[in-house]
Formats: structure tokens, sequence, C-alpha cells
């Protein structure tokens, strides 16, 4: 045992050398962000050329498991800045206090209901935006001579039963956007009545967004079963880019009146050691320079209105005009609640 | 110390009296309990029913690819479980995609190896004598199997039992992909509880319930002593008969499509577009950057695994105290029975401040996968320390070697074969492991297993071909490493001996 | 002329996918109640033998006949022929006495005469009160006793002891070998004895035979 005891502490000693050793000659800044944030590589090169500030990108899991974890380490956090708390958790991040307030002033140069949402904390800043909307098989519809559904009351008509995949809103972003889009489309005391039919009309629900579009859905790469699916409103675009082989059109288009919008935000850690750098950090991911890598990347759409967005994003990726919204105190007052009545009417 | 810790740590945080006691009383987690719990009994059943015959075959008879089938089997068991489950999903018809029958199926799927291993390396050194003897006293072949092989491999049948149950018990990727959520499982629920909800003190009592369960079972299903058989592994018969030989063939054929099936539908779809042949998929520089990724941290991690796994086996193989064994082997088997959500949120809690913070390291990564692999390192390499008689020992001893000498030239040398098997788990594992490793916050660096995760979560039939072609790289390298366990030890052996 | 007991005709065996056989060509006749022994070096090929005529081995050629049935390719279990093995290999999750008492268990034996003929059996080998012991904790003398007490307890028709006393030493060799002729000749059972020792031989059977002889000269 006492062998045991000696070898951990000399394994201990040296990880603790390996931490002491880094001379910290250039600032350097560390980014959090979910797993699926990939912009292009050296994006922040620019960034560094300018400032003199490196940046380490560290990915942390889902949205939820980064907040979760963020809130966990609330005051000593795992990074400077997070990308990627959107509007459906805003709320709770303010409420745990992950953030030290900020707000780029580069929002100057945003739409006004996008810069609405930071209001009145300025906890954070606006970084993208983007729709969550039922997504459909364009060849299954035509080969089956079926016009695809128009709205969301569409979904739950005799004639698309047993065709949408939709995701769990206790687990999956898209889910619980979804959820959000049928509760503002029907009010508080229709979208039960709603969620009835639909399960009726057998809409089949999983667990999250992976297993809905690469397994269920009948449009890409999984052939499923069912042509109709909740994704996102960017998703036709990025079939086109990541098309295999490539195709000029997506096989896939958007609903677009089942939308809601969700907009994620950029904020810097309570805790960060390095906030005046972080400040800097932030108002970059807010640039021109980095939104524009965004749509093609993230597949997200820019909120500086400045950024350049390329033909194949504009053409493809669906601009609802209404898409449905909610202020983000509401929804973390309410979210516990609709999705336990959800569970209990389209689960149990 | 990289297990326990950090684990207390986040149950210390946030469980308190009144969600312990909440999860008995809330009928829909009642159901999700017992949903969870009759789910890993049918899957432990069926693993058996499937797992014995393989392994007999396996460890018993010689043919032609014999070693090349046992390989095989233990492909499922390191690969990500989302892999498989897709997998699954793409293979079964409409109807049957998701539920419990599925979910069970992948899970047997999964767990042959477990019973494979175990019962089959006992099964191994199990004299033909015994059942011979039998036979002749007029026992039919079945009445054989159940007075004589059976209470013999007892012990592991139950042992192995012992940690499916605790595999399908505990199960995540599978459910979420193939049971939905219309079946809750119990590390589903943490998962929920823990990053949805954010309610950590309900995660941490279903955290300290499914730690009770599967402690429960494992202490049922340990058993200390086993009957002594045979040092050696016996040399694998051949089957005389030609109707027996006939039904060996068509048994292990069977084992190997079943194991292969799904790996080779995966292969085939990531070669193939709809304009025919194309390796694109397989050109993507970022597959072989984290493919290297994947090899080193799973090379750090195996030597670490090897490191603690090995000087635990030695203190619980040379100590004389029962009671002092017990608890060491307790402790070692603790990252099978803890969550990986818990472990992931403990090593975040755990090594946050000076001197020891780690987060975001680099060596984070290969810690975390050493502590998932260490249990099946002391598993394996325990009961072979204990079978080396001390008499060997002594007599080294006696003819004037020092310590140091005696443990190179006599317990090596013994040691070698299990510990190259062990190498082999601790490397696949730590290949695979996506589990607590996703949880963790990491940079740049990679894995294969986490960019196969990444892919599969953006639209885009381009990059869930490039996940396909992952998945495969990854069940391929641990295919070649188990072949080249199973082919390269016989070799050391016979090297050895001179 | 009536046919001898146990007759081995012509019989040869070999290992599948071997081209050379273990033994080809052999036969050997045993009488009622006669013990024989057969005596050659170790690795000639008589314990396969053995094993050929128990069942545990497929024959590529010949025929076995005990009392006038072909029982060339029945099942061992149906054959009725009791075996000693090299090494004994008692079942070690059995006590002594359930060890005797495996083969009258199979044959049905009612739980009143197993126990009584587990006492017989054991009188019989000198290992009276034995029953309850732990196999494992057996002297290699005391565990080649039992072996045999358990081969002969169901009353095979013909007995088969493959080199059942080497590993042991010499004077408990000479001692064994004397109560196991009287073993064998109280329970008149036929008996083949497989072994290299000619001493051990001379004091159990009744016959010896050189294994070389048995086979047809080519």
């Amino acid at each position: 045992m006492k062998k045991y005891i000696v070898s951990l502490l000399c394994v201990v000693a040296v990880f603790s050398g390996c931490a002491d050793n880094k001379v910290q000659a250039t600032k350097k800044l560390t980014l959090l962000a979910y797993d699926s944030f990939t912009p292009t590589k050296g994006i922040f090169s620019e960034f560094t050329k300018k400032t003199g500030i490196s940046v380490d990108v560290v990915l942390g899991g889902d949205t939820g498991q980064l907040i979760s974890k963020a809130i966990l380490t609330s005051g000593n956090p795992e990074g400077d800045v997070l990308w990627g708390v959107d509007n459906t958790f805003l709320t709770r991040a303010i409420n745990e206090k992950i953030f030290a307030p900020y707000t780029s002033p580069l929002t100057k140069n945003m739409a006004a209901d996008v810069i609405e949402l930071t209001q009145p904390e300025g906890a954070v800043t606006p970084v993208d935006s983007g729709d969550v909307c039922v997504n459909y098989d364009k060849k299954w519809f035509s080969e089956h001579n079926i016009t695809p559904p128009q709205s969301l009351a569409d979904l739950a008509l005799p004639s698309y039963k047993d065709l949408l995949v939709v995701q769990n809103p206790a687990s999956s972003s898209p889910g619980l956007a979804f959820l959000l889009s049928t509760i503002s489309s029907f009010g508080e005391n229709g979208w039960q009545s709603y969620w009835k039919k639909l399960r009726a009309n057998g809409a089949k629900v999983v667990d999250g967004w992976t297993e809905a579009y690469t397994i269920e859905f009948s449009g890409s790469s999984g052939k499923g079963a069912r042509p109709l699916v909740v994704s996102y409103a960017s998703s036709p675009p990025a079939e086109v880019v990541f098309s295999d082989p490539p195709v000029s059109k997506p096989p896939t288009g958007v609903i677009n009146t089942t939308c809601f919008h969700q907009v994620e935000f950029a904020g810097i850690l309570r805790g960060s050691k390095n906030e005046k750098a972080a400040k800097l950090l932030v108002d970059y991911l807010a640039s021109t320079t980095f939104q524009s890598d965004l749509p093609l990347t993230l597949f997200v759409n820019p909120v500086n209105k400045s950024a350049t967005i390329p033909d194949v994003f504009t053409s493809f990726a669906a601009r609802p005009a209404k898409p449905y919204t909610m202020d983000p105190d509401v929804i973390e007052k309410n979210r516990s609640t609709w999705v336990d009545t959800w569970s209990s009417i389209a689960l149990r | 110390m990289f297990v326990l810790w950090p684990t207390l740590v986040v149950l210390s945080k946030s469980i308190d009296r009144a969600s312990l006691f909440h999860v008995l009383s809330n009928s829909q987690l009642r159901q999700m309990l017992w949903f969870t719990t009759w789910q890993a009994v049918l899957s432990t059943i069926g693993t058996l029913a499937i797992g014995l015959p393989a392994a007999l075959v396996l460890s018993r008879y010689s043919f032609k690819l014999r070693q090349m089938i046992r390989a095989l089997t233990f492909v499922p068991f390191v690969l990500p479980t989302i892999v498989v489950g897709i997998a699954f999903a793409s293979l079964a018809p409409t109807h049957y995609k998701s539920g419990p029958l599925p979910l069970i199926l992948a899970h047997i799927y999964l767990n042959i190896a477990v019973v494979v291993r175990i019962v089959g390396n006992r099964w191994e050194k199990l004299p033909t004598a015994f059942n011979e003897s039998a036979s002749l006293l007029g026992a039919r072949p079945f009445t054989n199997f159940r007075t004589i092989t059976f209470p013999l491999l007892r012990n592991s049948i139950i042992g192995a039992s012992g940690i499916v149950f605790v595999f399908c018990f505990s199960t995540y990727g599978a459910a979420r992909v193939l049971a939905g959520p219309r079946f809750p499982t119990i590390e589903t629920e943490i998962y929920r509880y823990a990053f949805y909800i954010g309610n950590m003190s309900q995660a941490s009592a279903l955290v300290v319930w499914q730690l009770l369960v599967i402690l429960l079972v494992l202490a049922l299903t340990y058993r200390q002593k086993n009957i002594f058989l045979s040092q050696r592994t016996l040399t694998p018969l051949s089957c005389e008969r030609r109707n027996k030989r006939l039904a060996y063939f068509v048994c292990s054929s069977l084992v190997a499509l079943v194991t292969l099936l799904p790996i080779v539908i995966l292969f085939f779809s990531s070669v193939h577009s709809t304009q025919g042949f194309t390796l694109s998929h397989w050109q993507a520089g970022e597959l072989w950057t984290s493919f290297l990724t994947s090899l080193s941290i799973a090379l750090v991690a195996t030597l670490l695994a090897l490191f603690f796994g090995c000087s635990s086996a030695f203190a619980i193989a040379y100590s004389t105290q029962v009671k002092y064994q017990r608890m060491m082997q307790s402790l070692t088997s603790l990252p099978i029975v803890i969550s990986a959500v818990a472990l992931g949120l403990g090593y975040l809690l755990a090594f946050r401040s000076s001197p020891m913070n780690w987060r975001g390291s680099f060596w984070l990564l290969p810690i975390a996968h050493s502590a998932v692999a260490l249990p099946f390192v002391v598993r394996i390499i325990t009961p072979a320390a204990q079978e080396i008689q001390p008499e060997l020992r002594e007599n080294a001893l006696l003819l004037g070697a020092n310590p140091w000498k005696v443990w190179t030239s006599i317990d090596l040398p013994c040691l070698l074969r299990p510990i190259a098997v062990a190498a082999s788990f601790a490397f696949s594992i730590s290949l695979g492991e996506f589990g607590a490793s996703s949880l963790l916050t990491r940079n740049g660096h990679q894995t294969l297993a986490m960019r196969i995760g990444q892919l599969l979560s953006r639209p885009g039939e381009l990059l869930q071909k490039q996940a396909i072609a992952s998945s495969c790289l990854l069940a391929f390298s641990c295919i070649a490493i188990a072949l080249t366990v199973e082919y390269a030890m016989p070799l050391i052996r016979h090297k050895g001996k001179l | 002329m009536t046919s001898p007991f146990l007759e081995i005709s012509q019989l040869s065996f070999r290992v599948p996918g071997n081209a050379l056989p273990i033994f080809d060509q052999l036969s050997l006749d045993v009488a009622e109640r006669e013990i024989v022994a057969i005596l050659g070096p170790s690795g000639s090929g008589k314990s396969s033998l053995l094993r050929t005529v128990c069942g545990l081995h497929s024959p590529s050629n010949g025929s076995i006949t005990l009392r006038g049935t072909d029982i060339t390719n029945s099942a061992p279990h149906q054959r009725n022929i009791g075996m000693v093995f090299q090494g004994t290999f008692l079942f070690p999750h059995l006590t002594v006495g359930e060890n005797i008492a495996y083969g009258l268990k199979m044959k049905q034996f009612s739980k009143e005469s197993r126990k009584q003929r587990v006492d017989e059996m054991l009188n019989l080998v000198h290992l009276a009160n034995f029953s309850n012991r732990d196999v494992s904790h057996l002297s290699g003398g005391e565990a080649a006793r039992v072996a045999i007490a358990r081969a002969l307890a169901p009353s095979p028709q013909i007995l088969l002891l493959d080199e059942p006393l080497t590993g042991l030493d010499e004077q408990l060799r000479v001692d064994l070998a004397k109560d196991l002729r009287e073993a064998l000749t109280a329970s008149h059972i036929t008996s083949i004895l497989v072994t290299h020792d000619r001493n051990e031989a001379a004091i159990i059977a009744d016959r010896i035979v050189r294994f070389a002889d048995l086979i047809l000269p080519t």
C-alpha cells in the first residue's frame, strides 16, 4: 500500500510539474464551446495577430452539458469566454450568475429584436441566430404526389399520418424549440390538445437530433421511413455543402411556418482572470470577420448585419418571415412544467 | 483515487435526503427503475444464452480461424455504443427500430465478449476428462453439462452475468438510440436531470440508487474462491465426429457473421456512393489526425492503466488478509459502477483548483480512460497472479535470487500473457471511450470516438459518411489489436521456454 | 464356438487430419472376468486404444463387439463401460461419496440403494468413513482408490484402467496394486489395464500382452 501511495505521489508531482512549466509568455484565452463548434481552422490567428492574445478552443459537450458545467463551476470557470448559450437557457445561466456582464459595442450593428433579448441585464452578446423548423424530404413528397404540410396544424392531418419524427424536449435543444413553437402557436391552453392530436397521428419521438435526422428521417444519409423531421432552417444548405455525391439543389426543404427562432450568445465567464482580454475576444466573435465565417461552418445566421453571407447559404437556407419567439424569462419560468406536461401527453 | 474522489466530491455537493426518497415515491421514476431492471435481466439472460455456446466453441475446439473469431467477438464491446445503435437501427425493420426489443438485442451483441472472455478463460482450463468420466458413468450430454460443466464454471458464469447486468443496467448510448424517450433508463434519466432539467440533487439521488443496486449485484455475484482446475490452458480439441464438426463450424460462423455484419454494412456504406466505389471518406485529413490522437491517448491510458492495474492486482494477489483483498477488489471495480455522468462531473469539480487545476488539459483524457479500463486490467491480472504457486517464488529465493530478480524471472514471465491481454483491453477501451470523455472539457485534440459524435450531430450526408468511415477505422483497429494479442502470444510463451 | 466377451477386431484409429494412424489393424479378445494387462512404452497409443474402446474416440476402421453386440458406433454414455483415467480426475465440486454415487444417480438408483452401494464400494477400496471428505484433501493413493470405486460402483460390463497408479511412489504402488487386484476379483469384473510397468502388470493381471504384439504385422 505504501508503494502505491508513493507512486501516486510521483505521478501527481509529474503532473504538477507539467502545469508549472507552462510559461505564460503571450496572453492566452480559453474559449469554451459546444461540441459542434467547428469554425474554419485558424480563424483566430487574425485575432492573435492583432492583439497578441492566443485563443485555445475547448469543447465541453452539448449546450445543456456546457451550461450545467458552467453552473457547477460558477465563479471558478473552466475558461474565459463561453460560446453557445441560447435563448432557451439564457435566463437560467443569468440567474445562476455564471457571466460577468458584458455586451459588445458591436451590437449596434445588430437587429433590434436580437439586442432586445440581452436586455435589461446586458450580460451577454448575441453571436448568431437560427431557426428550428420542420424539414421535409422533397423526393418523398413528389414521389407520393402529396403536397408537403403548410403549417403546424397540417401536421396533425390524417394525410400526414406516421410521417413526422420529433425530438424529446427533455433531452434535445431542437426538441425543446419545437415544443415552444407549438406553445406560441396554440397558446397556453391549446398546445396540449394539439400534441394529443400529433401523437394520435403517429408522430414519433426520439431522444436527440442525431437519432431523428440520421436514422429516422428519409431525406438524409439514414434513409429512414419518415419524410418530416424537426431540424434547422439551415439544414438544406448543409445538405448541399456536405453532399455526397455533390448536388446543386438540396434534397430537403423547410416548412417556414413551423419555425422557432433561436439566438445564441457569447459571454465572459465570471471569475475569468483575463476579463479585459476576454472582452476583446467577445468583440472579435461579433466582428464581421468571424461572423462571415459562421454560415458555412456552423450553419447559423450571423447577427452582425455587415457580415457577408455566401450564395449557397442565402439561396437554400430558409428565412422564415415570422418565426415564433418567446421571452427567455417566460421559457425559464415554465420550462420544466411544460416539459413534464408534454412527457405525460406524448410519452406515457 | 482518480475515481473515488471526484465522485465523492460531486455527491457531497448535491445530495439531499428528500430527493433520495423522491425516487421511490414518484411513479414515473419507479417505472423507469423497473424498466431498467427488467431489460437488464433479460439482456443478461440473452447474453448467456448466446455467449455460453460461443464460449464453448471458441475455447474448447480447435479449427481454422478460431483465434480470429474469438478476437472478433471483442469488437462490439469496445465500439462506441452510439455506433452500434446506429448500425442496429439501420439493420432493423421499420417497426422494430425502437423499444425494448432492439435495446436488448443490442445489449446481447455488445456483451457476448464479456461471457466469451470470462467464462471461456475458465472453460479452457477445464480438463475434458471430467466430462469424459461423467459420460462413461452414464451421463447424457445435457446431464453432463448440468452436473459437471456448469458447477465447475458456475463462479465464472455468475461473475460474468454480474458484469453484464451492470453494463446493461447503466446503459446510456444504446438506450438513447434504441429504446427511445418512451423507455428511459436510469443513466439517461441521470443525464436528463443533470443537464437539461438542471436538478443536480435529483441526479445525484439517482446516482446513489444506481450505485447501490450495482454494488449489491456485484457483491452477490462476486466469488472469492474458485476450484483450482489447471495451471495451464489446455490444448483445444479437434472435433472427431463429422456432424459435431459441422455443428461447431455453423456455430462459429454464426458468431463471426453476427459480430461482423454491422461492421461490414458500415464499411460498405462508407466506400459506397451513388456514383459507385469511393475512398474519399477515408481520405478526410481529420480522420487520420484524430486517429493519431486516439492512438497516442490510448497508449498513455494503457500505460497508466497497466501501472495502476498491476500494482492493485499484485497488492490483492500477494496480500494475505482477505479483508484487505476484498477492499482493494471493490475499490478497483468502482469505475464500472459509477455512472459516466458522475465521473465526468466529478473530474470537473475535483481537478479545478491549484495544484491540480488540470481541467481542459490533455492529461485528463488518458487519466479518465485509464480509470475506465482499470477494473478490467485488475480483473484479468489478479487471478493470474494468484495462480502462481508460492513454491516457485520460494525456490527462486533459495537459489539466491533477490526479490526483484524473483519478480522478473518468475512472476513476470508467467504474467506476460494476462498483461498483454489486459493491455489490449485497455487500449481498445480507450480507443472507443465516449461517455466519460464527452463530459470532459478538452481542447482541439479530438479522438476518433469524439469525432464520430461530432460528425453525427450535424446535417449533411458527407459528414455522416465520414462518421461511418471513422467507426470502421475504430472497429478495424480493435480487430487488429485483438488479433495481434491472439496470434503473438504463443510466440512470447515459446520464447519464455527457451 | 462361442464368441469372446469382448472382441476387438482390425481396429484402427487416426486423429482427423493426420496422415499416420495412432494404431492400425489392432485385434484383441478378452474373456469374461479376465484381467488383461497391455504393456508398452508411453506414447505408443495404449491410451488411445482404451479411449476408442469406451467410445471417446471413434475408430477409423474395424469393430468392437461386447457380449455379441456391436458397439462400435454407440455413444459413450450408452456403453456401460467404466474407466479410470490417469490422474484420477475426481469431480472437484463433489465429495468422495458424491463422486462414487454419480454413476448410480445416472442409472436412477434410489437414494437408499445409492448410499448402500457407496459404503460397499468404500469398504472394497479400504476407505470406510471417507464418504463426506472433500476430494481436494485426499492423498494421491486415496484419490486413486476413490477413482476405482467410482468406476466400479455402477457395475460396468468392463473396466478400463489407464495407468491408474502412475505418479505414486514405489512402495505405495505395490500395496495399491495388490488391493486393486483384490477389488477387481472380488467384483468379478472383466478388466483391461494399460501400463508401462511390468511389475504392476504382473501383480494385477491374469494375462499380460505387449501392445506391439496386438497389431497385425504388415
